[in-house]
């Protein structure tokens, strides 16, 4: 039987529609490890900072000098930690990237409003950043980010 | 290594829970070596125990240089409480009683972590003093001590920990 047009246009459709699924999760992938990526230099970062400053509170000695530090140190932490929010939460919070193969707006019921959320930071699907206090290594209380999830 | 925070109460066999009144609650505050939380100030459970004065047993929580006191013929003061620590603290432990050569007073504490270290003290002790005892790091530990009299006669006695 011969291939008609309208076969050949839906079979060439078809497979158009595949190559761009697949390099859409390719894309996906990729953002993804370099979103890791980024989180592990982060944490880096912030924990060389805080090993800087809690040498320097050693060193201090006086009890002003060392309360001084600490508050620097927090601020700081504090800081960077917001500065990194407000990069990863950009002022238009409807437009959603890399979920799927084409750029999309959160509010448009079309293009699945009503699908999970990543948290608006890059989050994997169902974590969240939460924030939980610990004890750091001067027997001070302190606090880190942690991702979350719920069961 | 940083450690996480239990309590804000807790004891070495459930580390994680809340707040309770200390007359009822086996547990104690969770404490952050000798500091305190951003929303928990250091704390210990201390009791002041008589065998036949009204109204003790009487259970508080007090923090460091809070003096407990009592009078009592055979009883005395216990504190209790919970830390985390990433190193080793010291903590004083400060008690006074006027006792003659009649008396029997004695002295003592201990700690145990979860990681199973442990140690422990007893001494019939002078009529006051302090003892400076060394907590180990620990992600959760348990620490109490106590002072006690036996005396002909009621006498008045007090302790704090500092």
């Amino acid at each position: 039987m011969p291939v008609t047009s309208a076969q050949r246009f839906w079979h060439n459709a078809a497979r158009e529609g595949e190559r761009q699924e697949q390099q859409a999760e390719e894309r996906n992938a990729s953002n993804r490890q370099r979103r890791r990526q980024d989180d592990r230099g982060f944490n880096r970062a912030l924990g060389r900072l805080e090993d800087s400053y809690d040498q320097a509170i050693r060193n201090a000695n006086n009890t002003r000098d060392k309360r001084r530090l600490k508050r620097e140190r927090d601020e700081r932490i504090d800081k960077a930690i917001s500065d990194r929010e407000r990069a990863d939460n950009p002022t238009d919070k409807n437009t959603k990237i890399d979920d799927d193969s084409t750029d999309q707006t959160g509010s448009n019921p079309e293009n699945g409003d009503g699908g999970s959320s990543d948290g608006g930071g890059g989050l994997p699907d169902g974590f969240e950043e939460e924030r939980i206090d610990i004890v750091d290594a001067l027997n001070n209380p302190s606090y880190r980010w942690f991702l979350t999830k719920f069961d | 290594m940083p450690i996480l925070r239990a309590g804000p109460w807790g004891n070495l066999n459930s580390p994680h829970e809340d707040e309770a009144d200390p007359e009822e609650s086996p547990y104690s505050p969770v404490n952050c070596g000798r500091n305190n939380w951003p929303n928990q100030t250091w704390g210990a459970v201390a009791t002041a125990e008589d065998i036949d004065i009204e109204p003790f047993p009487y259970s508080s929580v007090v923090g460091f240089n809070e003096t407990v006191t009592g009078r009592t013929d055979l009883g005395g003061i216990s504190f209790v409480f919970c830390y985390q620590a990433t190193a080793a603290f010291n903590i004083e432990f400060n008690w006074s009683f006027s006792l003659d050569a009649a008396g029997l007073p004695d002295l003592g504490w201990d700690y145990i972590t979860i990681e199973g270290n442990n140690d422990s003290y007893f001494e019939t002790p002078n009529n006051s003093g302090t003892k400076t005892i060394q907590l180990p790091a620990s992600t959760f530990g348990e620490f109490s001590c106590f002072v006690a009299i036996g005396s002909p006669d009621i006498e008045d006695i007090e302790a704090s920990l500092s």
